[in-house]
């Protein structure tokens, strides 16, 4: 009964968080592969046109694209994704002034505790804070406070990441 | 035919800016936007200084939200660093891009060391990615037609492949601008030309 109550609030959340980012983000939308993140990929592309990239560094230089075409793009990607986009950020999004929203699932931290997520769930945090990178974590309590509080930062032309924990969405051990 | 050979990278990237009219560019890290750069700035040309790999998919990301024709000139080094980005693009069949990868063989501005691009299949590799348009030319006529016919707006990525015969070149200087100052510019150029 617990885990049938734990899913019914993740896809809840999950529905926050889609339309909050539908209502508030102009997009695009580049979606890359998180399964933390399958009920808000899944809600979201309900609601909005979804681009799947094939390489998360690639997703960035497209939203850096979109940024110089006036637009306020949202990637959604796993940290491990975050990783493989370091030098996107670092070379390109960062010092030409680029705002996009990160919406980075956190591998490794927390309930999941699969061994090869450990070390870049331990790094994330960390990583954006040397890049400069504002991250919000959303909660269960009040998802679209915390997607507004994150594209605040954007709208003020600040890349940003909104960490989605492994149990918001109702993802379990067993996954 | 008597053509003009291509033999430079210089000489690409001149008949393909003299044909872009409007039309954003955008150039890859390295010798191309230096290049561009000492041709003579335009606020439609982009210079990627960094990220290589990137450069097709930021022209996919304004091409795909102004849905207006954007030009890449990319190298083959920096292509196929990245060819993944091949198979997102091949997967947007109305993208407007214009990826034009200009080939000489070696890593230019780290030392000229060899890509091995010759072992590989460029338009080949494009095609099987999805590509509808694929060709290849050494000519610079061929080269400003493509790029004149394509920025008047056909839908569908083009992947055109230029065999250069020389990487010895003076690129000239380093980009000058700040990047932030650089990326303003060339979006008031974006969206000046948008709601045009």
């Amino acid at each position: 009964m617990t885990l049938e109550v734990t899913a019914r609030n993740g896809l809840q959340v999950a529905d926050a968080v889609a339309t909050s980012l539908a209502r508030r983000a102009s997009g695009p939308f580049y979606f890359t592969p998180d399964g933390l993140q399958a009920p808000l990929l899944e809600r979201l592309a309900e609601l909005v046109p979804a681009q799947n990239v094939v390489r998360e560094d690639t997703a960035v230089a497209m939203a850096a694209g979109a940024c110089l075409a006036g637009r306020t793009p949202v990637v959604l990607m796993q940290n491990s994704g975050l990783g493989q986009s370091v030098n996107a950020l670092a070379s390109l999004v960062l010092p030409y002034r680029l705002a996009m929203l990160l919406v980075v699932g956190m591998r490794g931290t927390d309930l999941d505790t699969t061994e090869e997520n450990l070390v870049m769930g331990a790094i994330t945090e960390g990583l954006l804070t040397a890049m400069g990178i504002p991250a919000h974590r959303c909660g269960e309590s009040d998802p679209e406070g915390d997607v507004r509080t994150a594209l605040a930062d954007v709208d003020a032309g600040r890349t940003a990441a909104l960490l989605i924990e492994p149990g918001l969405f109702g993802w379990g051990a067993s996954n | 035919m008597g053509c003009l050979q291509l033999t430079s990278k210089r000489q690409a990237i001149a008949a393909i800016l003299n044909a872009a009219g409007s039309t954003p560019v955008i150039c890859t890290t390295g010798y191309t936007s230096r290049i561009a750069q000492s041709l003579g700035h335009r606020p439609h040309n982009f210079y990627m200084t960094g990220s290589m790999g990137l450069a097709a998919a930021l022209g996919a990301g304004v091409a795909s939200a102004t849905d207006r024709p954007v030009i890449v000139i990319d190298g083959d080094g920096s292509v196929l660093m990245n060819t993944s980005a091949l198979c997102t693009i091949g997967a947007m069949p109305a993208l407007p891009l214009t990826h034009i990868v200009l080939d000489d063989g070696r890593y230019a501005s780290t030392g000229g060391q060899p890509t091995y691009s010759e072992r590989h299949d460029l338009t080949g590799i494009a095609s099987a990615a999805g590509y509808p348009y694929v060709m290849s030319t050494a000519e610079p006529a061929e080269l400003t037609a493509t790029v004149a016919r394509r920025a008047t707006g056909q839908a569908g990525p083009l992947f055109l492949h230029c065999r250069l015969s020389t990487s010895a070149e003076d690129p000239g200087p380093r980009v000058a601008e700040t990047l932030h100052e650089h990326a303003a510019g060339f979006r008031r150029a974006v969206l000046g030309q948008s709601s045009g």
